[in-house]
């Protein structure tokens, strides 16, 4: 990293001993230590984080990670040519490459007008305190942490004398920022005549930028919002000031009746009276990972699996242990029947390992077998991502081809040439987020986004870009389970993005940000939580008594499935493996 | 870096002239080299692996072009042809339009004027196309010969030019072609947007530019 210039910057504020996390070698977590500063440049204020090269174990390459899903790969009907396949799979004997991909972070370094807001993030999901900025174009940097805590409020402080910050009514973590443009502030107010008595609120805001005044601005904020609601020519309020009012009453559902006595015909207001009342359930906290003790119990003399549903249902709450995965997935990804017995199950595999060892040794890649073996669908972008995890755990490419394929059965509709799958699942989601959360929704759906465009990769290969690979293959166990209802990663998807709805909101993000926020979630999203409310959520839909019937057959086993069932017509041929029951999948 | 007058930089704080910001979308074959494109051109980095597109991303990169920023808003896809389905919606309303292909796979310059043809034919009329055959580092495994497309280009209007993502050869310089093309008067144009003084602004130091929008 450059050293600091002092001609052209000069240092106002710094953090030292600040860390970062990162995506290492394993796609697992790993800290960057650096230095958080506030430099004065020719051009205004900027905020930097820079690396600290001389902090320990961060070698050479602490800000490089191999990505595990770097398989670059070149697919054309006329002549199938594989360029580069690359799954860094530890066990890849012989038929595989491995290929580092380096991967930067992104520079944390930007000028303070274009910090939109940032979050302080304190608690017992965050061991250190740590801030997050988030910009006016949708980038979201990662967090930053503070092990010696308390920083953060003297840093604010110093960004309190550059910009105006203030703090969000909804969620005391959060804290919006808008430019140091007193004029412009006080102007537009003049032009509203409406601080005609109230001078000294104003100046209150002026001189407090930092504590509490959002608050205070909150509760004339109504008053404000009916006046420009009411009024046609907004051209003397600047834009970011109307929306940021209207945005502080619609956080507050009571005031919607203040907006809905102005434009009582204004549609996008009637989700009130139509909201399905989801009831209150309590969040659960996660199992534990089935261990070998427990899995062990469940088979019977000659090797069956007695009681899947409860094996299911032990996954479904907390996942597999590392060391059980590569037999549990056999069952989870339907390549062993849970009713089979130990001895069918190694004639099976003898019989899979003769009809495609030499398929697979030959053309030396499993997707590449997959292509022949699945001639309609053909290699899809993504596949690669759903293949890694496989090829980590299992033992040899038979097993990963066979468990892949179990998979690829699963989401068989999502890699579909018309890409009708896609578009349904899409389309669910938008249908359940409008029962799970119409403020959302309607924000949404202002904002060009009730396409849900922005969930295209959630839901095409299952969230695997948005986890570590520890992660991903917890979440994936519980989605293989089929638990606790039919299209699962829906539900999932919907918790998330009210996760997110926050920042969404907040920042006023409009549909190109929506994307960008969306896509850097990636690495930042804490499972268990994610999980845990996913399950809530769930619980809350299927127990929901006046759930619209659309929802409804969205969520319960019985009817087509979007994600979760095979097309009959375009399904392999399968002879000798026995496939569990669909329903019990989905 | 680029031309003088011309390169991706910060503006100098002292006199700010015109912001304009224009939607830019990336079309093309899958693994021609899009996402690799902007992210040379965005975070000046090139990874050889770079993993695929799924659905789309968005980054932004400022330019600046004498006395005026000009902010592109870019659109990557994904390439493959089922997604095909998606284009239309980040095409939509894009003042400008990077169309790859890769120099050493003739089917991706085919698929590239088929690109040409629907934008043509169903986007923005007034949108800047450029061509862009990318990968030119791999210059002795090239299909397509240069006069070709670039014959090609000129009877349909397009700015052409030979890239390579991973050597950064013309990457700035196609950006810098069409922000100079684009019509800094057009209502597409919006801007400034938050007055003076707080641009979009990035930096280039040392071959590292550090944008404010990169994701991570």
């Amino acid at each position: 990293m450059a050293a600091l210039d002092p001609i052209q910057e000069k240092v106002v504020y710094s953090v030292t001993h600040t860390y970062i996390k990162v995506k290492n070698g394993s796609n697992k977590e790993e800290y960057i230590y650096g230095t958080l500063l506030m430099l004065e440049k020719p051009d205004g204020c900027h905020i930097e984080w820079r690396e600290d090269p001389t902090h320990v174990d961060a070698v050479n390459d602490s800000w490089d990670f191999i990505n595990a899903d770097a398989v670059s790969f070149t697919y054309s009907n006329s002549a199938a040519e594989l360029t580069d396949i690359t799954p860094t799979a530890a066990r890849t004997e012989g038929s595989c490459r491995m290929i580092n991909q380096q991967k930067f972070h992104n520079p944390i370094n930007f000028h303070v007008d274009n910090l939109r807001s940032f979050k302080r993030m304190k608690g017992k999901l965050v061991k250190n305190s740590c801030i997050m900025f988030i910009l006016d174009c949708g980038t979201s940097h990662p967090p930053i942490y503070f092990p010696k805590g308390g920083v953060t409020d003297k840093f604010l402080h110093h960004l309190g004398k550059k910009v105006i910050i203030t703090q969000s009514a909804t969620d005391g973590n959060r804290f919006l920022v808008s430019p140091h443009q007193q004029e412009a502030l006080e102007s537009s107010f003049d032009a509203l005549n409406l601080f005609a008595d109230q001078g000294s609120a104003l100046s209150r805001f002026a001189a407090d930028p930092v504590r509490g005044t959002f608050t205070a601005f909150a509760k004339v904020s109504k008053l404000l919002t009916n006046t420009l609601v009411a009024s046609e020519d907004k051209n003397s309020v600047p834009p970011e000031i109307c929306d940021q009012l209207r945005i502080s009453v619609e956080e507050n559902e009571t005031d919607f009746s203040a907006i809905h006595s102005t434009q009582p015909e204004d549609p996008d207001f009637l989700f009130i009276d139509e909201k399905a009342q989801l009831p209150e359930v309590e969040k659960k906290p996660r199992g534990e990972p089935l261990k070998r003790a427990v899995w062990e119990k469940f088979f019977d003399a000659e090797g069956r699996v007695t009681n899947p549903e409860e094996l299911k249902q032990i996954i479904y709450r907390g996942g597999v242990s590392h060391d059980l995965r590569s037999e549990v997935w056999k069952f989870l990804l339907s390549f062993y029947s849970w009713d089979s017995t130990t001895r069918e199950r190694e004639e099976f595999r003898k019989t899979k390992v003769g009809d495609n060892n030499e398929r697979l040794h030959q053309l030396n890649d499993i997707l590449m077998t997959f292509v022949m073996y699945d001639f309609n669908l053909g290699y899809v972008q993504g596949m690669s991502d759903l293949l890694s995890p496989l090829l980590l755990v299992m033992e040899n490419e038979v097993d990963t081809f066979w468990c892949f394929v179990g998979f690829m059965n699963l989401l068989h509709s999502n890699f579909e040439m018309d890409q009708e799958g896609m578009k349904l699942q899409l389309n669910q989601l938008n249908q359940i987020v409008q029962v799970a959360d119409g403020q959302l929704y309607s924000y949404l759906d202002d904002h060009e986004s009730s396409n849900m465009y922005f969930a295209f990769r959630w839901l095409l290969i299952v969230f695997k870009r948005e986890f570590f690979m520890d992660d991903i293959m917890s979440l994936w166990e519980v989605f293989w389970t089929g638990l606790p209802c039919k299209n699962y990663q829906l539900v999932i998807a919907t918790a998330l993005l009210c996760q997110c709805k926050g920042d969404i909101i907040e920042n006023q993000f409009g549909f190109n940000e929506i994307l960008k926020y969306i896509n850097d979630r990636s690495g930042d999203i804490v499972l268990s939580e994610l999980l845990i409310q996913s399950e809530a959520l769930a619980e809350q839909l299927i127990t929901c008594t006046n759930l619209p019937s659309y929802v409804r057959k969205i969520i319960s086993p019985g009817s087509q499935s979007s994600a979760t069932q095979p097309s009959p017509d375009r399904k392999p041929a399968r002879p000798t493996s026995s496939p569990r029951k669909r329903t019990a999948e989905s | 870096m680029a031309a003088r007058g011309a390169s991706v930089q910060r503006p100098n704080g002292a006199s700010q002239g015109k912001i304009c910001q224009f939607k830019l979308v990336l079309l093309g074959e899958s693994a021609v080299g899009k996402s690799s494109l902007v992210l040379r051109f965005v975070k000046g980095q090139f990874h050889e692996y770079q993993e695929s597109t799924i659905g789309a991303a968005f980054l932004t990169q400022t330019v600046c072009l004498d006395d005026t920023t000009v902010k592109f808003e870019i659109w990557d896809t994904a390439g493959q042809e089922r997604y095909h389905s998606l284009a239309p919606m980040y095409y939509r309303g894009a003042q400008a339009a990077i169309i790859v292909y890769d120099i050493t796979n003739q089917d991706t310059f085919n698929r590239a004027k088929s690109w040409v043809k629907e934008l043509q034919r169903q986007a923005n009329p007034n949108i800047v196309i450029a061509l862009s055959g990318n990968k030119a580092d791999l210059a002795n495994k090239r299909m397509v010969e240069y006069e070709e497309a670039q014959a090609y280009a000129e009877e349909n209007g397009l700015l052409f030019m030979e890239t390579s993502a991973k050597t950064a050869m013309n990457v700035n310089d196609i950006f810098l072609a069409i922000a100079k093309k684009l019509p800094k008067t057009d209502p597409g144009a919006r801007g400034p947007q938050q007055g003076a003084g707080t641009v979009q602004v990035n930096e280039s130091q040392g071959g590292q530019k550090s944008g404010c929008c990169g994701g991570k």
